[in-house]
C-alpha cells in the first residue's frame, strides 16, 4: 500500500500551446490510441498504486472532462471516502479575476481540498503524459530520501525540448534547475511535471506564493528553493510521451503501432482504464485491407487502412484509402476518399473521393463535427 | 418499506445447457460467451434495463461461480440500485430442510418472499439462453390493455419446425385456449419463447397450488400454463417478430455468431437506442499486423491479428499469428492461434492454445455424407498440440493436454 498520499492533477498545462484538439476540451481529455483520453494513463497509474484521494483542477471548457470521468466509476474511484473530485474554478460569471491563470492560482484555489484530506504527501501531476509510472516506488523514494520535494525527470536528448532541466549531485539531490528552450543534443534531465511534496510544506509554499505573487510553478516552487529545501530527482526509465501539440500527438499515436511500445504501455501490470462505452465489436467487410493499424470497437471497415489509429464507431467505406491517419470517434470516411497524415477529431465526415494530406511533422487536422 | 414496483423480472439462469457439452462443463449456459464481447445473459439483462425494468432476480443453480462474479453488483447494466437492482438468488436452506430448484416454477416458488418484498403488479419470467432484443415494456402494455392474467411472448415459426417448440393454440383475438409441448401434429405455428408476464397475485396462487401437487414437474410450460388455462384465467399470446434464437446447441450457438456477419439476419448490435451491455475488461484497441488478411469478420478489443480471417468472430484478446488461417470460426477470449494453424467451422472456447500447424474442424464441402460433419469444439483452456488434428464434430475437453 502506498503511504498516505493524495494527488492533485492539472487538466491543463497552463502554458501557451497551440493544439486544435484541445480547443474545445481540456488537454486532459484529448483522445489517444483509439479509445483513451490522455488523463487515463496517469489516472490508471494512480489507481494501481492505491492513491484514493484524487482531485482534478479545471480551468475552462471542462465539459468533456466531467463527461469522461463522471463519478469515477470506471476507475473504481466512486467512493464514500475520498475517490475522485473534480475541482472546478471558483469563478464568478461577471468577473474574470477569479479565474485561474496559472498553476499556482489553481493550487491556491484548491487549498481547502488539500487541507481537508488527511494524507501526508501530495503528488502533483500533469495529465498530458502517456506513460506507466510506478507511484508507489516514487513515493517510497521520496520518503527514503527524506526529501521535501521530489521531481520526476527523464534522461533525453530530444533536440526540440523546451522546459525545466535539472542537475543532480551524486545523492540524487537537485543542485540546479533551469529553463531551456535551446536546441541541445546532449543528454538532459528533462522534468516531466510530476512532483511529490510533503503536504505541510506545499501549504506553506502556497502562503508564500500568495504573498509574493508567484506565478510560474517550476521557477518559483522548485528553482527558488533549491538551497532552502531538500529537492530530489527521480528518474522515470520507461516510455513517456508528453503531448502538447498535435504533432506530439501524431508522433505518439504512430509509436503505439510498434509492438514493443504498445506492450510497454498496455500490457504492463497496470491496466489502463477508461470510460466503458459498450460498443459492439468491429466488423470487417469483404473487400477491406488493413495493415499495421490499431482499431477500436464499434467500427465498420470496408476500405483500405495502413499505419492508422481508428477510434470507436468509425465507418470507412469501400474504396476509401487511409495511410498514416488518426480517425476520431464516430467519423465517417466515404468511398473513394484518400487521406494521408490526417488527424480527424470526433464526428467528422469526409465526402466521397476527397483527397487530403498532411506531413508527419505537420499533420492535417480536421476539427470536431466538420464535413469535408 | 421497499417501494412498490410495477413489474420486476425473474431470470432463470440455473440450467446446465447440457447440449452445449464441453462449453458448459464449467459454466452455466447463460455465462457462455457470445458475439465477441458478450455472454448470453447480457441479452435479457440489457433488455430489462432498456425496457425500464430495474429489479431483476437471477436464479442460479448449476456452476454459479462464473455467473455470480460476472453479474457482481450489476453495474455494467446500470442495475446497481439503492431500491431494486440485480439480485443473485441461489437455492437455500430453511428450517424444513433444503432443496434444489426442482423446476422452473419451483425456482420462482422458492423466491416468493423476494418478489413479495417489491409487491409488484406483474412479474416477468425470463430465461437466460436466448439471443434477442425485445422491449418488455411493449409486451407489458399489451398485457395491461387486454387485462390478461398472463401474457406469453410467441414467435411465428415455420410449420416444419413447430413440433420442436411449445405451441400456443390461440383464438382470433390472441387469447390462448391450449398449450401443447412439442406436438407431433401442430395446430398452430405460434411457438412459446419462454418469456411470460404474469399478474403476480394469480401466479403466486398458481405456484402454491402447483407446489402442493406431488405429481407436478413444477415447470411453467408443462404445469403452470395448463393449470391457469384450466382455471379459466385469461392468457394472451403476444407476437414478437424480431430476431430470436435459442442457442442451446453447438450448431445454433455457431449459427447465431455467424448471424452477426449477415446483414440480412436481423441481429444488429450497433443500435444506439438498444445497446447490449456487458462487463468488459479494459483492453486496448485491436492491432492488425503486416501479414493479416481479413474479410467478413468480427474482431474485438485486445486482439493481435497477423493471419487470415474469413467469416470469423473473434472475442477480446485473441492472438492469430502469421500464416494461421481461420474460416467460419468462433474464437473466444484470450485464445492463441499459432503460426500455420488452421481453424475451420469450429468454436474455440476461452484461454485455449492451438499450436503451430494444428488443424481444427473442416469445411462441410469435404463431407458428402452430412452426418459425418459438424462443428468442431475446443473446450476452455485446452491445448491442441503441434500438428494435432481435431476432426469435425469432435469435442476437446476443457484443459485437455494442459497438465
Amino acid at each position: 500500500m502506498i503511504s498516505k498520499t493524495m494527488c492533485v492533477l492539472f487538466s491543463e498545462s497552463y502554458s501557451a500551446v497551440n493544439n486544435e484538439l484541445a480547443a474545445e476540451r481540456t488537454l486532459a481529455t484529448v483522445p489517444f490510441a483509439g479509445r483513451y483520453r490522455l488523463i487515463d494513463f496517469v489516472l490508471s497509474s494512480l489507481v494501481k498504486a492505491g492513491v484514493n484521494d484524487i482531485g482534478i483542477l479545471t480551468k475552462e471548457h471542462y465539459g468533456s472532462l466531467v463527461d469522461h470521468l463522471g463519478a469515477g466509476k470506471d476507475w473504481d474511484l466512486d467512493r464514500k471516502n475520498g475517490g475522485l473530485k473534480i475541482l472546478t474554478p471558483f469563478a464568478r460569471a461577471d468577473s474574470a479575476a477569479t479565474r485561474s491563470r496559472s498553476k499556482t492560482d489553481a493550487l491556491l484555489s484548491c487549498r481547502t481540498y488539500l487541507e481537508k484530506c488527511n494524507e501526508e504527501y501530495v503528488i502533483l501531476a500533469d495529465t498530458n503524459i502517456v506513460m506507466n509510472i510506478d507511484f508507489y516506488d516514487l513515493v517510497k523514494y521520496h520518503i527514503n530520501k527524506d526529501a521535501d520535494i521530489t521531481v520526476v525527470y527523464q534522461k533525453c536528448s530530444d533536440a526540440v525540448y523546451s522546459g525545466l532541466v535539472i542537475d543532480e549531485d551524486r545523492d540524487g539531490r537537485v543542485i540546479d534547475a533551469y529553463y531551456t528552450a535551446g536546441q541541445m543534443n546532449d543528454c538532459q534531465n528533462q522534468v516531466l511535471k510530476v512532483f511529490v511534496f510533503n503536504k505541510k510544506l506545499l501549504l506553506s509554499l502556497l502562503d508564500r506564493a500568495y504573498t509574493f505573487g508567484w506565478t510560474d510553478f517550476e521557477r518559483d516552487f522548485i528553482t527558488k528553493n533549491i538551497n532552502k529545501l531538500k529537492i530530489c530527482g527521480y528518474e522515470h526509465k520507461g516510455y513517456c510521451a508528453v503531448i502538447n501539440t498535435v504533432a506530439d500527438l501524431y508522433q505518439a499515436s504512430m509509436e503505439m503501432l510498434t509492438p514493443a511500445r504498445r506492450k510497454e504501455v498496455f500490457e504492463s501490470d497496470t491496466t489502463i482504464l477508461t470510460r466503458v462505452k459498450n460498443s459492439p465489436p468491429t466488423i470487417y467487410g469483404f473487400e477491406c485491407k488493413a495493415k499495421n493499424s490499431l482499431i477500436a470497437d464499434g467500427c465498420v471497415i470496408e476500405g483500405t487502412i495502413e499505419d492508422c489509429v481508428i477510434f470507436r464507431g468509425v465507418r470507412i467505406e469501400k474504396g476509401a484509402v487511409l495511410k498514416g491517419c488518426v480517425i476520431g470517434q464516430n467519423s465517417v470516411i466515404h468511398s473513394g476518399a484518400k487521406l494521408e497524415c490526417v488527424i480527424t477529431d470526433k464526428e467528422v465526415e469526409i465526402g466521397a473521393d476527397r483527397e487530403l494530406s498532411g506531413h508527419p511533422t505537420f499533420p492535417y487536422v480536421i476539427s470536431k463535427g466538420a464535413k469535408v | 418499506m421497499t417501494q412498490k414496483k410495477d413489474m420486476i423480472a425473474m431470470l432463470l439462469a440455473g440450467g446446465q445447457g447440457s447440449r452445449l457439452y464441453v462449453l458448459t462443463k464449467e459454466v452455466a449456459k447463460p455465462a457462455v460467451a457470445f458475439g465477441g464481447k458478450y455472454k448470453i445473459i447480457d441479452f435479457p439483462l440489457s433488455n430489462c434495463i432498456n425496457s425500464g425494468i430495474d429489479t431483476v432476480g437471477v436464479l442460479t443453480q448449476y456452476r454459479p461461480l462464473e455467473l455470480n462474479s460476472y453479474i457482481g453488483n450489476g453495474q455494467p447494466w446500470d442495475l446497481d440500485r439503492m431500491n431494486g437492482g440485480v439480485y443473485i438468488l441461489p437455492p437455500y436452506q430453511t428450517d424444513k430442510g433444503s432443496e434444489w430448484y426442482k423446476g422452473t416454477a419451483n425456482a420462482i416458488y422458492q423466491n416468493i418472499n423476494f418478489i413479495d418484498r417489491y409487491n409488484p403488479e406483474n412479474v416477468l419470467i425470463l430465461s437466460g439462453d436466448h439471443i434477442y432484443k425485445m422491449d418488455y415494456g411493449k409486451m407489458l402494455a399489451y398485457h395491461k390493455e387486454n387485462g390478461a392474467d398472463a401474457t406469453i411472448a410467441v414467435l411465428n415459426v415455420p410449420m416444419a419446425e413447430a413440433s420442436r417448440f411449445g405451441i400456443m393454440n390461440c383464438n382470433a383475438d390472441h387469447t390462448i385456449y391450449e398449450f401443447e409441448e412439442k406436438p407431433k401434429h401442430p395446430k398452430s405455428t405460434l411457438a412459446s419463447m419462454g418469456i411470460y408476464i404474469f399478474n403476480w397475485k394469480k401466479l403466486r396462487a398458481a405456484l402454491i397450488a402447483d407446489e402442493a401437487d406431488p405429481n407436478s414437474s413444477n415447470d411453467f410450460g408443462k404445469n403452470i400454463i395448463p393449470m391457469m388455462l384450466g382455471n379459466g384465467d385469461k392468457l394472451m399470446a403476444w407476437e414478437f417478430d424480431g430476431y430470436w434464437k435459442d442457442v442451446g446447441t453447438i450448431s445454433s450457438l455457431w449459427d447465431a455468431n455467424m448471424d452477426l456477419l449477415n446483414p440480412e439476419s436481423g441481429l444488429k448490435l450497433d443500435e444506439e437506442n438498444w445497446k447490449i451491455y456487458s462487463r468488459s475488461e479494459a483492453h486496448p484497441p485491436h492491432y492488425i499486423d503486416e501479414h493479416a488478411e481479413i474479410a467478413e469478420s468480427i474482431v474485438t478489443e485486445g486482439c493481435e491479428i497477423d493471419g487470415k480471417l474469413w467469416y470469423s468472430v473473434l472475442f477480446s484478446n485473441v492472438t492469430v499469428e502469421e500464416g494461421a488461417e481461420l474460416n467460419s470460426a468462433v474464437v473466444m477470449s484470450n485464445t492463441v492461434i499459432k503460426k500455420g494453424a488452421k481453424v475451420k467451422y469450429a468454436i474455440i472456447a476461452e484461454d485455449a492454445i492451438i499450436e503451430e500447424g494444428a488443424i481444427v474442424g473442416d469445411d462441410p464441402c469435404n463431407y458428402p455424407d452430412a452426418s459425418e460433419w459438424g462443428i468442431a469444439v475446443v473446450g476452455r483452456g485446452a491445448i491442441i498440440k503441434k500438428g494435432q488434428v481435431v476432426r469435425p464434430k469432435e469435442m476437446i475437453e476443457p484443459d485437455a493436454n494442459r497438465f
